[in-house]
C-alpha cells in the first residue's frame, strides 16, 4: 500500500518537474523557432501609431529568417492588439505567454498598459522594450525592461537649449500648446522648468485637444501674445490643424517645435509651406538620412514591397526596425541558450551599440536600464516635403 | 480698427464657422430623433465613414470635389436606407434601451468596416478650394468655412422648404407628431422612417466631407460627434431650428472662451465651457432651448 502511494507522489513530482521545465526553461524556443510576442495597437483611433512600427518589427524578423535566422533558429513574432487600452493588454500578455508559449514580448503597448503590467513583466521575466518612455521604467532599476528613447522630459528641456544656444534667442517669447494627456503635461512642465532656468516665463500655455475642429483660439492668442517660438507637446493631427490655422491668420512664429510623436515626414506633406518653421526632436533616424543604418531600413522596406504611403509614419517604421536590430543582436549574443535570463544579460552586455543611425548608440549594464537621454533636431525641407536632420545626437545641457 | 475689437471678431468669424459645422452634425442627430425618438449613437461613424469615401473618390478616382461630395452624399443615403431597413426595423416596438444599444453595436460594427476598408492611416484631404483667406472688416476666414457656412445655409433652407411644403416633408412631420394618427391618415410610416434614415445620413456626409477638410482623416473623427452633444441638447433634441442655434451658440461660446478665458484660468477650459453653458440652460429649461416641453396628466 505504501510503495502505491510513494509510486504515485513520484509520478507526480515528475510531472510538475516536466511541466516546470517546459513553462520556464524552454519557454517560446526550440531548435529551429523564436517565438516572439508583441502587444501594440492595430485598430481604432490611434491604430496609425501602432501599424508602422508592428510591421517594421515584422519586416526585419522577416528579413533576419531570409537570411537564415538566428543560429539556425527562425523567428516568428505573434502580434496581439490592444486597442491601446490598458485591460486588453493584460489580456494580450497572458494569452502570448500560457497560450502561445513566447520567449518573450517586444513590448506591452504604451505607458499605462507597460504599467498595468508591470508586475508580470517581473513575474514571467518579460524582457521588453516599452514604446513609451516614462522615467518610472528605468529608474529604480527594473530587471526586465531596457527602456529606449529620450524621456520626454529630456526632449523638451533639449528644445528650450535649443533656442537659447543654437538660435541664440534674445529674450525670446516661448507658448506652449499642449494636450492634456500624460505626455503632454510633462511636456508643459519641462519646458516650464527649463525656461526659467535661462530666466524666462513662458508667455502662454494653451491647451489644444488631440480632437479638436479648429486651433484659431490658440492661434489667435499666440498671435496676440506675439509668441516667437512655439513648442507643441501632442500627437500629429492636432499639430497638422495648428499649423494650417496659423497659416490662415498669416501668423509666422519664428519656429515651430514638436516631440518625438510629431516628428515624421508627413507633418510636411501636409502642411507644405505652412510647415516652414518647423522643427522636431526625435531619437531615431529619418527617412531622408543616408547613413548605412537608413539604407538598409529602406532597403527592407522595398525588400517587402512598402512604400512611403503605405507606410504611414516612416518615423514608427523606422522605430520598429531599430527596436527588433536590438532583439536580433541579443539573440545572437545570447548564443544556443536562448532563455529570458541569458536574453536579459545579453541586452546587459551592449556598450555603445551602433544601429548604423537607426537609434541612437546604446548601452545597457547590469545596473542601468536607463535610455541613452539623446535627440536629434530636424528641420522641415518644404520643397521635397521631408524632414531633414540638422544636428547631431546630444543631450539637455548641464544648467 | 482697434485690436481688441478685431481679435473678438476673429474669435467670433471662426465661431461661426465651427458652430455651422456642429449645425451639420447636430443636423443629423435631430432628423432621426424628431421621427423616432432614437439617438443614433452611429452618427459619428457615418460622419467619419463619408470622409473615407470622398476622400478615397478624389484622390483614388480623381473624381472632382463637388461632383465626389454628391456621389458620396448618395452612397450615404443607401447607407441610411440599408440600416434602417436591415437593422433598425427588426426593432420596431422593442424598448428604446435595446434600440440605442443596436446603434451603439452598428457604430462599433461601422467602424471596424472603416478600419479594414480604408486602412487606419492618418490621411489628409487635398484642399479643394483655393488657400487664399477673405477678409471681411477684421474678419479672416478660409474659403473652407466659407464653404462650410453656405453649406449649412443652403441645407437648412432646403431642409425647411421640404418639411414646411414638400408632400412628403409634411408626412414626415405628421409621423414626427404622432404616428398612430399618421398611419390613420394613409401615411407609409415605414417609407418615412426610410427616407429620415438617408437623409440625416446625407447630412452626415456633408458635416463629413467639410469636416475632413478641416482635420486629419482616420478613425477618430467619429468622436468629433461627441462634440456636438451639447449644441443638441441645448437647441432641444426634437428641433431643426434648435440644432443650428445650439450648434452656432456652442461654436462661438467655445472659441470666445478659448480666447480670453484660457489664459486666464488655463488647463483647457475652452473644451469646458459649453457644457457649463448646457448644465446652467439645463437647470431652467429641461428640454433645451427649442425642445418639446412633455406635460404629463394624470
Amino acid at each position: 500500500m505504501m510503495g502505491r502511494k510513494m509510486v504515485m507522489v513520484c509520478f507526480a513530482v515528475a510531472t510538475i518537474c516536466l511541466w516546470a521545465c517546459q513553462s520556464f526553461a524552454e519557454r517560446g524556443v526550440s531548435d529551429d523557432k523564436i517565438k516572439l510576442g508583441l502587444i501594440l495597437v492595430k485598430t481604432g483611433p490611434v491604430a496609425a501609431l501602432g501599424i508602422p512600427s508592428g510591421q517594421g518589427h515584422g519586416d526585419y524578423f522577416q528579413y533576419i529568417n531570409d537570411q537564415g535566422g538566428v543560429h539556425g533558429r527562425k523567428i516568428e513574432m505573434i502580434w496581439e492588439d490592444d486597442e491601446f487600452q490598458a485591460p486588453k493588454s493584460v489580456a494580450a500578455l497572458k494569452k502570448l505567454i500560457h497560450r502561445d508559449n513566447v520567449l518573450t514580448i517586444i513590448t506591452t503597448g504604451g505607458s499605462q498598459q507597460t504599467i498595468a503590467n508591470m508586475n508580470s513583466i517581473q513575474e514571467y521575466k518579460i524582457v521588453n522594450v516599452p514604446n513609451a518612455l516614462m522615467r518610472e521604467f528605468y529608474d529604480p532599476y527594473n530587471p526586465f525592461i531596457f527602456a529606449m528613447g529620450a524621456t520626454y522630459e529630456a526632449q523638451f528641456q533639449c528644445i528650450v537649449d535649443y533656442i537659447f544656444n543654437d538660435l541664440k534667442a534674445q529674450n525670446p517669447r516661448i507658448g506652449v500648446v499642449y494636450t492634456k494627456k500624460e505626455y503632454g503635461k510633462i511636456g508643459l512642465e519641462a519646458t516650464r522648468e527649463r525656461a526659467k532656468k535661462y530666466g524666462v516665463d513662458l508667455v502662454s500655455e494653451l491647451v489644444l485637444p488631440t480632437g479638436a475642429v479648429d486651433a484659431s483660439s490658440q492661434i489667435l492668442t499666440l498671435q496676440q501674445n506675439a509668441v516667437d517660438y512655439v513648442i507643441t507637446c501632442d500627437v500629429l493631427p492636432p499639430i497638422i490643424s495648428l499649423l494650417k490655422t496659423a497659416e490662415k491668420y498669416n501668423y509666422k512664429p519664428k519656429k515651430w517645435f514638436g516631440f518625438n510623436w510629431a516628428t515624421d515626414d508627413m507633418i510636411v506633406k501636409a502642411c507644405g509651406a505652412a510647415a516652414e518653421n518647423y522643427i522636431g526632436v526625435n531619437y531615431f533616424g529619418a527617412w531622408s538620412d543616408d547613413n548605412p543604418g537608413m539604407k538598409l531600413v529602406k532597403e527592407i522596406a522595398a525588400k517587402y514591397n512598402r512604400d512611403e504611403k503605405s507606410i504611414g509614419l516612416t518615423s514608427l517604421y523606422t522605430y520598429g526596425i531599430g527596436v527588433s536590430m536590438l532583439y536580433v543582436e541579443a539573440f545572437k549574443r545570447a548564443g544556443k541558450n536562448l532563455t529570458p535570463d541569458t536574453l536579459k544579460a545579453a541586452f546587459e552586455t551592449f556598450r555603445n551599440f551602433d544601429t548604423g543611425g537607426v537609434l541612437p548608440p546604446l548601452t545597457y549594464t547590469d545596473k542601468s536600464h536607463a535610455p541613452p537621454e539623446v535627440v536629434r533636431f530636424f528641420k522641415a525641407d518644404v520643397p521635397n516635403k521631408r524632414l531633414v536632420t540638422c544636428t547631431d545626437w546630444r543631450k539637455p545641457r548641464n544648467l | 480698427m482697434e485690436s481688441g475689437l478685431v481679435f473678438f471678431l476673429q474669435l467670433l468669424g471662426s465661431g461661426i464657422a465651427v458652430g455651422c459645422l456642429y449645425a451639420l452634425i447636430a443636423l443629423g442627430f435631430v432628423l432621426i430623433f424628431k421621427a423616432t425618438e432614437i439617438v443614433n449613437f452611429a452618427q459619428g461613424e457615418v460622419i467619419m465613414l463619408s470622409a473615407f469615401i470622398c476622400y478615397f473618390l478624389v484622390t483614388t478616382f480623381h473624381i472632382p470635389f463637388f461632383p465626389a461630395l454628391v456621389i458620396t452624399c448618395i452612397a450615404a443615403a443607401l447607407l441610411g436606407v440599408l440600416t434602417e431597413r436591415l437593422v433598425l426595423r427588426p426593432m420596431l416596438g422593442e424598448p428604446v434601451f435595446a434600440v440605442v444599444m443596436v446603434t451603439i453595436g452598428l457604430s462599433i460594427f461601422f467602424r471596424s468596416m472603416a478600419g479594414i476598408l480604408f486602412g487606419h492611416n492618418n490621411l489628409v484631404f487635398p484642399n479643394p478650394f483655393p488657400s487664399e483667406t477673405l477678409k471681411l472688416g477684421g474678419i479672416v476666414l478660409s474659403q473652407t468655412q466659407i464653404w462650410i457656412m453656405v453649406s449649412t445655409f443652403v441645407l437648412i433652407t432646403a431642409f425647411f422648404i421640404f418639411f414646411k411644403y414638400s408632400r412628403i416633408g409634411l408626412a414626415m412631420r405628421g409621423t414626427a407628431d404622432d404616428q398612430r394618427v399618421a398611419l390613420l391618415m394613409g401615411v407609409s410610416v415605414k417609407r418615412v422612417f426610410s427616407l429620415i434614415w438617408a437623409l440625416s445620413f446625407a447630412t452626415a456626409a456633408v458635416a463629413g466631407i467639410f469636416l475632413a477638410n478641416v482635420m486629419v482623416i482616420n478613425l477618430g473623427l467619429a468622436f468629433v460627434a461627441i462634440s456636438a452633444f451639447p449644441a443638441i441638447v441645448l437647441g432641444g433634441l426634437e428641433s431643426i431650428p434648435g440644432a443650428i442655434i445650439g450648434g452656432l451658440a456652442i461654436g462661438i461660446i467655445e472659441n470666445l472662451a478659448g480666447g480670453y478665458l484660457d489664459q486666464m484660468i488655463g488647463g483647457g477650459i475652452k473644451d469646458v465651457t459649453p457644457f457649463v453653458v448646457l448644465f446652467l440652460l439645463l437647470m431652467f429649461r429641461p428640454y433645451g432651448l427649442f425642445g418639446k416641453k412633455e406635460i404629463e396628466r394624470v
